[in-house]
């Protein structure tokens, strides 16, 4: 698990459509000390980055309504956003991990997402990284 | 009257039919408890609270979709709705209730409107079965309370027909 102190600098945004996995990711975030928001789809993600804010993780579902994760992905890297994008999803054959990584994730978790999944998730990401 | 270390006996015993029954994924259960501390003291109690009131609504989605044609935009919301479904149920770990979900995904993907439906009666019956088993377990949980000791009941869960159904 990342050291407190690190992750306590960190935040992160879960990009999920179902309330109960917004509740657990984000009590998952919160328990390690990152500080986190949540929304319901792609579109409330690419907005939330168009006002501005910016996060050091998203974990980006994908199967949304309105904007799905994969798009959502396409268009946050087109916009810039170098944030490490992870996506979480219950979809497991190869082709549909394939499609979602080649949108322009970082990472690839198959649903649930636990202590185990996040801890490697945070070893990745740099404190340091600037993101525009 | 049933001592403190009886009721905590029971809850163990009641907690681990969970396992043994298939009912629930041990690890991820164990999951979910480990992310209640001294602010979220009932954090799975109100996850799984949440799965069942969330889970009438997600089954009257796929139920509007099973009275038509799927086709269409129909079909990539029926794929959603599955997918959204199935997310839900993997992060409670509920092991019968997945079992169901995943046929009804493989006949989506078949076409075989017939095996979805009956697949998505199975669903709903193991959702059902699933808040019968659990729910006695968080009632008690309230009733030894954090210290122990013995205090009032009050309700956990809302009511339901469909609870009511499978008594």
């Amino acid at each position: 698990m990342a050291p407190q102190n690190l992750a306590t600098q960190l935040t992160a945004l879960v990009v999920d459509d179902d309330i109960i996995n917004r509740k657990i990711h984000q009590r998952l975030l919160e328990s390690v000390g990152v500080q986190n928001q949540g929304v319901k789809n792609g579109k409330e993600a690419v907005d939330i980055h168009c006002r501005g804010q910016r996060f050091d993780l998203i974990l980006m579902d994908m199967d949304m309504p309105i904007m799905n994760g994969i798009e959502a992905t396409k268009e946050l890297r087109s916009m810039g956003i170098r944030s490490m994008i992870v996506g979480v999803s219950s979809r497991c054959t190869e082709a549909e991990i394939l499609k979602f990584m080649e949108a322009g994730l970082n990472d690839y978790h198959e649903k649930p997402l636990n202590t185990a999944k996040l801890s490697s998730i945070l070893d990745n990401i740099n404190p340091n990284f600037t993101s525009d | 009257m049933e001592s403190s270390n009886e009721m905590h006996n029971k809850i163990v015993m009641m907690k681990q039919s969970f396992f043994d029954e298939g009912f629930l994924i041990a690890t991820q259960f164990q999951q979910l408890e480990l992310l209640q501390d001294r602010d979220n003291v009932k954090f799975v109690r109100d996850v799984f609270c949440l799965f069942f009131t969330d889970t009438t609504r997600k089954f009257a989605e796929i139920e509007q979709i099973l009275r038509q044609e799927i086709d269409g935009k129909q079909r990539e919301d029926m794929n959603r709705f599955l997918h959204r479904l199935k997310g839900s149920v993997l992060s409670i770990g509920a092991l019968k209730i997945l079992n169901g979900v995943n046929k009804m995904i493989q006949f989506f993907e078949e076409d075989n409107a017939e095996g979805i439906m009956a697949a998505f009666e199975q669903v709903k019956m193991e959702s059902a079965n699933l808040r019968v088993k659990v729910e006695p377990y968080f009632q008690l949980l309230e009733q030894v309370g954090s210290f122990g000791e013995v205090v009032s009941p009050e309700p956990q869960f809302e009511s339901s027909a469909e609870s009511q159904a499978t008594k």
